[in-house]
């Protein structure tokens, strides 16, 4: 088995739990879950906020860190605990390029905060609807760590169609 | 618009664990953005669905040019309620709890259950016999409040509840269903959120 399909196999496993614990109906018993997750996941986001700290206060420990980042399995970690070396505007804006090239449509980041990436396309002759589903998998892969990702239409340019009603309902 | 919350295979884990510890909060179903406990909700008419809305949007779309309409929960027992057994039976309801919606085209009435909310046409005229009896009725605004009946283990309680209650307790009665009577808890659970006072928050 190689590494790369022990992580994914793992990553799948934890999906799956997790869907699993989604299901419990008990709310003690899913709160308690909860609690012990964010317990562990503070035990070690601390640790690992440290080690990383240390990391960038040397020239090559911050090129080693960054480099880190691309490897799969620590990205997943770093994604995890919020601790990526780029920010998710940074990872937001990466994956916009190969999209537009991949769909032939345009896109601009309007602002990443609040946990939300709010992106205007401009569709070009694609079907906005059927295209969002797609890119909106594709911007949440690159960061896992927001939220949400909100696509707004572009009806001419520079002007933007914010949260048109039926658009919010086939989403 | 908001695309969903699937990512491709990798990073699915990370985005479903971090939401599972740390659970984000509300957001505006129109324009995304995040929301007080307490907050707006718009009924979309087209789909039959509540939308948790901001005040802005709640404002800006909340007309029936735009196919939503706000939706204003409330939660009122009806003492003086007059419904004798025969004016239940005229509106051919098979089932102990059910909401009377008023709507442009008529008169509809849901049934909660365990596949979710089933909704058929019911008898006008037994609607009609029932306004002239409880003249409040007239009050109910349409589409977004109903007329609530609980005849659940030999209740006689109606309710004037708007929609976003309605379907609050047809998703607990959908979620604590078991077998085919719906068992025990389902039915405690309903006279729990009849009986209990407290606002309803999403």
């Amino acid at each position: 088995m190689t590494a790369r399909t022990q992580v994914e196999d793992t990553l799948r496993r934890i999906e799956e739990l997790v869907q699993g614990l989604d299901r419990v109906k008990d709310p003690a018993a899913r709160q308690a879950a909860q609690q012990l997750f964010a317990a562990v996941l503070d035990l070690h986001g601390l640790a690992l906020a440290k080690i990383t700290a240390r990391l960038v206060a040397d020239p090559q420990g911050r090129d080693l860190y960054q480099d880190m980042g691309a490897d799969e399995q620590i990205r997943a970690v770093l994604l995890l605990y919020g601790l990526h070396p780029d920010s998710a505007e940074e990872r937001i804006r990466a994956a916009i390029a190969p999209l537009e090239a991949r769909f032939n449509v345009r896109l601009h980041v309007s602002s990443v905060s609040e946990g939300i990436a709010r992106v205007t396309m401009d569709p070009g002759v694609g079907d906005f609807d059927s295209l969002c589903p797609e890119i909106g998998r594709v911007l949440l892969d690159a960061a896992p760590d927001l939220d949400d990702i909100a696509i707004d239409r572009e009806v001419a340019a520079g002007v933007t169609m914010t949260a048109p009603p039926r658009a919010a309902a086939a989403g | 618009m908001h695309v969903g919350l699937q990512t491709t295979d990798g990073m699915r884990a990370v985005f479903a664990l971090r939401r599972f510890v740390y659970p984000p909060a509300e957001r505006c179903e129109l324009c995304r953005a995040r929301l007080a406990s307490q907050h707006s909700h718009l009924l979309e008419t087209r789909v039959g669905q509540v939308r948790c809305a901001c005040g802005a949007c709640s404002e800006r779309y909340g007309t029936p040019e735009e196919g939503f309409l706000p939706v204003n929960s409330r939660k009122d027992k009806l003492t003086d309620f007059a419904l004798s057994d025969g004016q239940w039976d005229a509106f051919q309801i098979p089932i102990d709890l059910a909401f009377l919606v008023r709507r442009s085209d008529g008169l509809v009435a849901l049934y909660p259950g365990p596949a979710g909310i089933i909704q058929a046409e019911t008898n006008r005229e037994a609607w009609t016999d029932l306004t002239e009896a409880n003249p409040l009725l007239r009050d109910l605004a349409p589409e977004v409040e109903a007329l609530a009946i609980n005849r659940v283990h030999g209740r006689r309680d109606a309710w004037r509840l708007s929609i976003d209650h309605c379907f609050s307790l047809a998703g607990t009665l959908r979620k604590e269903w078991h077998g085919l009577s719906g068992g025990p808890k389902v039915w405690e659970e309903i006279e729990h959120y009849f009986d209990r006072d407290e606002a309803l928050h999403a």
